[in-house]
């Protein structure tokens, strides 16, 4: 994937509308009426959220002008997954550490107050 | 605990919010990240420990390291403070650099940002992080 693709759909992931969004079209197409149906928003307002994931590929739209159901395209969303998967898995690494470094650093400033002596 | 312990969200066009909470105060998760002989306990993998690190913890100033690798090779870092507010906030830059302290331009912009709780962002968590991503950067350069 090109930077520029990565770059627009980070952008995309970005909100949580659109987010949920995805999260729905992983069970199956779907309606705009249907995928609005969760939010308190109005059709407009999801359309906008549509091309913007339709514009980061992340999306297809059926051509029936009537019935355009939403589907999820799995390969950008997958391509960015992978990205993110890889970076969360360094920091819950290096996290890992400090989480032990922090436990210790407990652990031995409650003996240290319970033993005066040392 | 959350599950998993830590997360990746999207925030921006290259921005990833890692977020994790730790059960501990954050005035000692801020000095173990600001103080010299705690983020060398850290800091670096078990393969490409820390040894040799120096802290000038003030905004405009650096913290510097050499990672060690498990074949004696070397391998620099250093992040440049922007903002402090002890035990609730840090953000500094975050690159890898040369002995001198250099930058070894890596094609972006990467800075971490350290949160407590409460500062700025009422849903925040305990402690959370951001990374600006470099464009087309490699995340395996964070650990080298």
């Amino acid at each position: 994937m090109t930077a520029d693709q990565l770059s627009l759909t980070f952008s995309a992931l970005a909100d949580p509308t659109r987010r949920a969004i995805l999260a729905r079209l992983a069970g199956g197409e779907a309606s705009v009426t249907e995928l609005a149906a969760p939010f308190t928003m109005t059709l407009p307002a999801i359309s906008k959220h549509l091309k913007v994931l339709e514009r980061a590929k992340l999306i297809s739209r059926g051509r029936d002008a009537q019935w355009r159901p939403c589907r999820l395209r799995a390969e950008p969303l997958q391509d960015a997954e992978e990205w993110i998967e890889r970076y969360r898995l360094l920091w819950e690494e290096r996290f890992d550490r400090l989480d032990d470094y922090l436990s210790e650093a407990q652990a031995r400033g409650a003996k240290s107050q319970e033993d005066h002596h040392d | 605990m959350i599950n998993p312990k830590t997360t990746a969200t999207p925030a921006g066009e290259r921005e990833l919010l890692i977020e994790r909470e730790f059960a501990a105060p954050r005035e000692l998760v801020f000095k173990a990240w600001t103080e010299r002989d705690r983020l060398m306990q850290w800091w670096g993998p078990p393969t490409w420990p820390i040894d040799y690190c120096t802290v000038d913890l003030r905004v405009g100033g650096a913290w510097h390291y050499r990672m060690r690798g498990p074949a004696g090779e070397e391998g620099w870092g250093k992040g440049v403070y922007r903002e402090i507010m002890p035990s609730s906030r840090l953000v500094y830059s975050d690159y890898f650099s040369d002995e001198d302290g250099t930058e070894i331009p890596s094609g972006g912009d990467r800075r971490n940002r350290f949160r407590g709780p409460g500062w700025d962002d009422p849903g925040a968590k305990q402690d959370d992080l951001r990374e600006r991503r470099a464009q087309g950067a490699d995340p395996g350069h964070g650990r080298r």
